[in-house]
């Protein structure tokens, strides 16, 4: 089954970079999202499933809709024309080097024992300082955003 | 089987960033390498690891998230100011 | 809990701003902004009297009696950095006091530029990977926010391909940290200096790549340029003077010498991408006419020997990379700072508009020229000392072609600066330049305390090397001894 969850994440990233129209872009981003947290349910992640689906098949495909509709929905932008058998032989080419070429084997030895038993504990005991730090991010992301659509210019008042 | 599927986003997502002229689109493509990160952490670290690799992927998602979310008000202002959001028109710059 | 202020104070006045603005507009956030700046200088300092000289620092954080598990950790680098982050913050902020008159709200970009320092002061107080990573994305985002403060065409597409192509360095660097967390389990640093040999070598390459993207190391250096021109000068001389260090140099050292273990291939890599850096950046900024850009590119090349002194591996190198690090920050923001104050005065940024300047604006130009000088290696300011280490150390090891590049180098420094000082600053006055007056008094306040800095480190190096510098590089080659440790015996 998974392999064919994982297959259906590819297939609509690529089918996202490659359809003209920006919604429709948009929505294999969106459904391609919604199988990956699929994947991480399996995988045996249910929070990040849940924040993935929430998050990125949520809250960013609707910052990218509101996006398209001020800018214009149909890709105006002229594309160079390079076929998509250009992009699916540079596909092959690169996987045979990605199986053949690296090998890089995950033995995760774990050098601290793991102390914590559930999930919460492990977020807010063990990973403190990243939410510290993400407080950084947002204040710097709401500052930013203010100051970008802000509409008082140079030499303004 | 899981390290080939990320080998295959992160392809995909650079490659829109190197072939795609609309702004948007170079937005869409940095999601994309994103997903491919984040799918690496998990699969990677299952089944021992999963708890700490959890973490770690809420924290990139919301980092991704902030990015996002400047990039595409830029975009809107790009528009507002020139009309258009071809990533080739802006090189008035170069030289 | 004393060090954890360096982060909190900044956040939790940047957040206080948007409330100060609605009070008055104009110098309550000045006020707040420049205060916290001050303290954050005042604790620096106090942090470095309470020092005990080597071995490293580490603090448990308690909120209402309850220990919360983030320890904030010091050690010689950090003590550096932080002091590095303190001085030039404020320097700027008291420069933007007068200089951001023309850019709109100001409580918003001084809630960005805390915000900046909040998050560079946090990628050098963490002993873990991913936290370096959360906040050296923070810092990024604040900076994307600062370069389009300028709300011109320019500023827009500066800070949209800077946007893009940071955010592609961080993909990288966040691989690279994936990596390492899945082959030896933990983020931390100092676990994963016990395994080091476990980390996989495609890590380091990008490391190497996304480091190298966020310090403007040639070849991916062809950001700066674009987002320099477009952003008010306030920008630049804190992303290049501030930023570029703590992100970029920083963080590589820091990963390079203590997490993977520094070897021969990683050193020849530096000091090749150094060497490039230096000639590249020296032979395009010949051509530019544009004040910020040529300093921009200037900056490339600086940022080259830099890394040329830290890749050699030697002590003295170390000492030299680390000194002009110091050393670059201080006349890099003053240059960038003087770039700032002619455009305030005369609204253009162009040099051949420009001209004659030097009667009307006495202060900015013997500034400049102070900065200039610095800049080229000129005794007894301070720019000679670090590059003279570096050739030394450069000599030692025997690399004689590439000490002579770094001297060639240097006069090609002083040959365009000093073009451009004669362009703008003595010649006939043009018309653009009529009416430009000297500087507002906050901001002519920054520049000679920026130039007297480089004088006074200049005649003083001594002393800065043995209190300052050499913690630091201390640091970087215990993380060599015991990489060679583990490498060539064979224990730990």
């Amino acid at each position: 089954m998974e392999p064919l969850i994982l297959l259906a994440v590819m297939i609509f990233s690529g089918l996202a970079i490659f359809l003209k129209d920006l919604l429709k872009a948009v929505i294999c981003l969106m459904i391609s999202s919604i199988f990956l947290g699929i994947i991480f349910f399996k995988l045996g992640a249910p929070y990040a499933g849940v924040f993935e689906i929430s998050v990125v098949a949520g809250l960013v495909m609707v910052l990218f809709i509101l996006t398209i509709s001020l800018v214009g929905g149909e890709d105006f932008v002229k594309e160079p024309a390079i076929p998509v058998i250009f992009f699916l032989i540079l596909l092959g080419i690169f996987s045979l080097l990605a199986v053949f070429g690296f090998k890089v084997s995950f033995i995760p030895s774990s050098a601290t024992g793991d102390k914590f038993l559930n999930f919460g504990q492990v977020l807010w005991a063990g990973r403190t300082f990243d939410m510290v730090a993400q407080i950084s991010v947002i204040f710097a992301g709401v500052f930013v955003i203010l100051a970008i659509v802000s509409r008082k210019g140079k030499n303004g008042k | 089987m899981y390290a080939y599927a990320v080998f295959v986003l992160i392809f995909i997502g650079f490659y829109c960033l190197i072939a795609r002229r609309n702004m948007v689109r170079l937005l869409i493509g940095l999601e994309i390498i994103s997903k491919g990160i984040c799918l690496l952490i998990i699969s990677g670290s299952y089944p021992s690891k999963i708890l700490t690799a959890q973490a770690l992927v809420i924290t990139v998602i919301v980092i991704e998230v902030c990015v996002m979310a400047i990039g595409l008000s830029l975009v809107i202002r790009a528009y507002h100011q020139s009309e258009s959001i071809d990533i080739r028109d802006f090189s008035k710059l170069k030289g | 809990m004393f060090l954890f202020i360096f982060i909190a104070v900044p956040l939790v006045v940047a957040g206080f701003l948007p409330i100060a603005s609605r009070v008055s507009k104009k110098f309550l956030p000045d006020f707040l902004a420049n205060l916290c700046l001050v303290i954050l200088v005042a604790a620096s300092i106090t942090t470095f009297k309470l020092w005990p000289g080597a071995g490293s620092f580490s603090h448990k954080i308690f909120w209402f009696g309850d220990s919360l598990n983030i320890s904030v950790v010091l050690d010689g680098l950090s003590l550096l950095m932080i002091f590095i982050i303190s001085s030039i913050s404020l320097a700027v902020g008291l420069f933007s006091i007068d200089y951001m008159d023309k850019y709109g709200s100001r409580a918003i970009y001084y809630a960005m530029f805390l915000v900046l320092v909040a998050a560079t002061n946090g990628i050098v107080l963490t002993s873990d990977l991913f936290t370096m990573y959360i906040f050296i994305e923070a810092a990024g985002l604040a900076s994307y926010g600062l370069v389009s403060l300028g709300k011109t065409r320019d500023s827009t597409e500066g800070a949209f391909k800077y946007l893009i192509l940071s955010a592609v360095a961080s993909s990288f660097i966040l691989l690279g940290i994936a990596l390492i967390f899945l082959t030896t389990g933990t983020t931390n640093i100092k676990e994963i200096a016990s395994v080091s040999r476990l980390v996989p070598k495609l890590s380091v390459i990008l490391f190497l790549a996304g480091f190298g993207l966020k310090s403007g190391l040639v070849p991916f250096h062809f950001w700066m340029p674009d987002a320099y021109t477009g952003a008010p000068a306030v920008l630049p001389a804190l992303s290049s003077g501030v930023f570029v260090k703590v992100a970029g140099v920083y963080a590589m050292s820091r990963v390079f010498f203590n997490v993977i273990g520094f070897s021969y291939n990683i050193s020849s890599l530096l000091v090749y991408l150094g060497i490039i850096s230096i000639l590249v950046g020296a032979l395009l900024a010949l051509g530019q006419t544009r004040l910020k850009r040529l300093l921009a590119y200037s900056s490339i090349s600086q940022v080259g020997y830099i890394f040329l002194g830290i890749g050699t591996g030697t002590p003295l190198g170390i000492i030299g990379g680390l000194l002009h690090l110091f050393y670059h920050s201080i006349f890099k923001s003053l240059l960038f700072l003087n770039a700032g104050a002619v455009e305030y005065a005369t609204q253009t940024d162009e040099s051949t508009e420009l001209g004659g300047l030097g009667a009307k604006m006495p202060f900015t130009s013997t500034t400049n020229v102070i900065g200039l000088l610095s800049a080229a290696g000129v005794p007894p300011l301070n720019g000679f000392w670090s590059k003279l280490i570096i050739v030394i150390a450069l000599i030692q090891i025997k690399m004689y072609f590439y000490a002579f590049i770094a001297i060639f180098a240097s006069v090609l420094t002083l040959w365009y600066l000093l073009l451009i000082q004669r362009r703008v600053f003595f010649g006939k006055l043009k018309e653009q330049c009529e009416n430009a007056g000297e500087i507002p008094f906050w901001m002519n306040l920054s520049l000679v305390g920026l130039a007297l800095a480089c004088f006074w480190t200049g005649v003083v190096f001594a002393p800065v090397i043995l209190k300052w510098i050499l913690p630091g590089a201390n640091v970087l080659v215990e993380g060599i001894r015991s990489s060679i440790n583990t490498f060539i015996i064979g224990g730990s």
